[in-house]
């Protein structure tokens, strides 16, 4: 005969004592280390769903006020074996039917929340670069060239920085080219060169902008460095770093909202959720640097294929160099990944410009 | 296994005798003071699957801390970050319990703890959580909680209401559905008490005195916010 376990609370007892159960045709018989405790009769009987998690079955003495609570529902099996009484039989039929409604409402539940962690969450996201926009109007570009002289001090510290020579008049006099085409502009660039074999540039905020002498050494003609620095331009004038500064703040006060700064677990996830999102932002700050360029370096009349050119040039000279250069050499590939998507986007942008111009 | 809570109260602490060989679970970074011979693992407890629920959802850490008495007995001391009393949930009559995100402080013998969602509105508004710790097994399980710890006995066929936000733990053999504290909304929301928590018995419910996010809009009123 199964056997089965429960908790059996007697009238006016929150007390439970756990009971070995068996279903026979007198009733539910219940004994305890052996012993026998109790016999509810079967015709006295109520059996309802309950507990916390509503999967449990409440059996009810109506006669004597005890109460048995079971986890194992395959009693209901013994229950529905021929010979009980049909009041049983019906009651087991409720319960049944109320069991399989239980994962139909679980599934709801579950649906709703995850809809509503999904809405929420981009929602936030969004909302983010909205604040981050209007945030960035209010802070003056005096404080970021402030902020961009300390990077530049900064940088100084490690690397000679020349602010004159043939080599600075150069790259001044394409800056000075390029930053003309953008009309009335708070921003006034300062250009330092510094030298070294390594090909890159970088633009900071407020307006500085560094060339290594690698990139002027490398490039075939003005058209490939006004390409790369119409780029840096575009950096300066959309206020990437400021953005990016502001847009990663705004995700560490979303993030802590949504996890309400439950633990170091949680902290370390974060990081790593904010580093995955620093790479994809950094990506639509190239894209977006390339689009200004490009506009820049067309309306400068420069060609505005050079910047193609340079980095398809320096991606090759990569591939047969590594064996004799240090990977820093040709660093601007790595924090400028020359991918075919990119190619592709600059290519079309350049396309634009140049259908727009013919049809004027 | 022997276990007795000193300075019980506002800042209570268990202290549990090992036998050799036993072990208890307690949350990470619990642990006050052992014997030399008692050595520390973390473990996920559970595997990957239900260390992230526990972890993301039900409010604890992704590890669980194992103490054990190796080679000779040993003594350990476990005490909640927070103040407040902890509370010895008996589990050798078969019971389970439900614990609010947070409350789990140790596990003694062989205690089981998992995540399990609550129903919407009691997650809502029953000031736990959508999700809740299920402790199943055989032993003991201790439960930390914000000023003193209450019993509530519900006998079968009786409910009791408590305040949300002060719920530590209930036995699983009850129920509890969310509903208005007063008759009429306007009752509810002038009374000051908002939505509460009506328990079913058969069954147990333990309480915090204190309400931990009421004592938070307290303290906030006295921190400045400018100049």
């Amino acid at each position: 005969m199964p056997e089965f376990k429960g908790n059996l609370y007697n009238a006016n007892s929150a007390d439970c004592q756990q009971v070995v159960v068996r279903v026979t045709e007198n009733g539910l018989e219940l004994t305890r280390d052996d012993v026998p405790v109790s016999i509810l009769p079967l015709s006295a009987l109520e059996m309802k769903l309950g507990g916390h998690d509503g999967r449990r079955l409440i059996v009810s003495d109506t006669t004597c006020g005890i109460t048995l609570i079971m986890t194992d529902l395959t009693i209901l099996d013994a229950l529905e074996q021929p010979g009980m009484v049909p009041a049983i039989s019906d009651n087991v039929k409720e319960v049944r039917d109320a069991l399989i409604l239980l994962p139909k409402k679980e599934r709801q539940t579950w649906a709703i929340v995850i809809a509503a962690v999904i809405i929420a969450g981009v929602a936030l996201y969004a909302s983010v670069d909205l604040f981050v926009g209007l945030a960035v109007q209010q802070i003056p570009p005096a404080l970021e060239k402030q902020l961009g002289n300390l990077v530049l001090a900064n940088y100084g510290r490690n690397h000679t920085l020349m602010d004159s020579g043939p080599e600075v008049t150069r790259v001044r006099a394409i800056v000075n080219r390029l930053a003309a085409q953008l009309g009335e502009t708070p921003y006034k660039f300062q250009v330092y060169v510094e030298q070294t074999t390594d090909v890159n540039a970088m633009a900071m905020p407020g307006g500085n902008i560094v060339v290594l002498s690698g990139l002027l050494n490398n490039a075939k003609n003005d058209s490939e460095i006004a390409g790369v620095l119409g780029h840096e331009i575009g950096h300066v004038v959309n206020r990437h770093t400021l953005r990016s500064a502001l847009h990663q703040a705004g995700l560490m006060g979303c993030f802590s909202i949504i996890f309400q700064g439950q633990g170091q677990d949680q902290a370390v996830w974060l990081a790593n959720l904010i580093k995955l999102d620093a790479l994809q932002f950094g990506r639509s700050q190239e894209d977006d640097a390339d689009r200004t360029g490009v506009v820049l370096v067309s309306k400068a009349d420069y060609d505005p294929r050079g910047l193609i050119a340079f980095f398809e040039r320096a991606q090759k000279m990569q591939g047969k160099m590594s064996n004799i250069l240090d990977n820093k050499t040709f660093e601007i590939l790595s924090t400028h990944p020359c991918t075919p998507e990119r190619i592709a986007r600059i290519k079309k942008e350049i396309e634009q410009l140049e259908a727009k111009s013919n049809s004027k | 296994m022997e276990f007795e809570i000193v300075h019980p109260g506002s800042n209570a602490m268990i202290i549990v005798k090992l036998a050799v060989g036993e072990a208890i679970k307690t949350e990470a970074g619990a642990m006050v003071a052992k014997s030399t011979n008692v050595v520390i693992e973390g473990k996920m407890d559970g595997g990957m699957g239900k260390a992230l629920k526990r972890s993301f959802l039900g409010g604890e850490n992704f590890f669980f801390q194992t103490l054990r008495a190796e080679n000779t007995a040993g003594e350990v001391m476990v005490a909640p970050a927070i103040l407040g009393d902890i509370k010895i949930l008996d589990m050798t009559a078969g019971q389970d319990y439900f614990l609010q995100g947070g409350a789990f402080l140790a596990g003694l013998g062989e205690i089981q703890v998992d995540t399990k969602m609550q129903k919407l509105s009691q997650g809502m508004f029953s000031g736990e959580g959508l999700f809740v710790l299920h402790c199943t097994g055989k032993g003991h399980v201790v439960a930390s909680a914000f000023g003193g710890v209450h019993e509530i006995s519900i006998p079968p066929g009786t409910d009791y209401i408590v305040d949300n936000g002060h719920l530590v733990a209930w036995s699983g053999d009850t129920k509890y559905t969310i509903e208005k504290a007063a008759k009429g909304w306007l009752n509810t929301i002038t009374s000051g008490e908002g939505l509460v928590c009506r328990f079913s018995g058969p069954g147990k419910v333990w309480l915090q005195t204190r309400n931990p996010q009421a004592f938070g809009a307290w303290i906030r009123r006295f921190i400045p916010t400018s100049g």
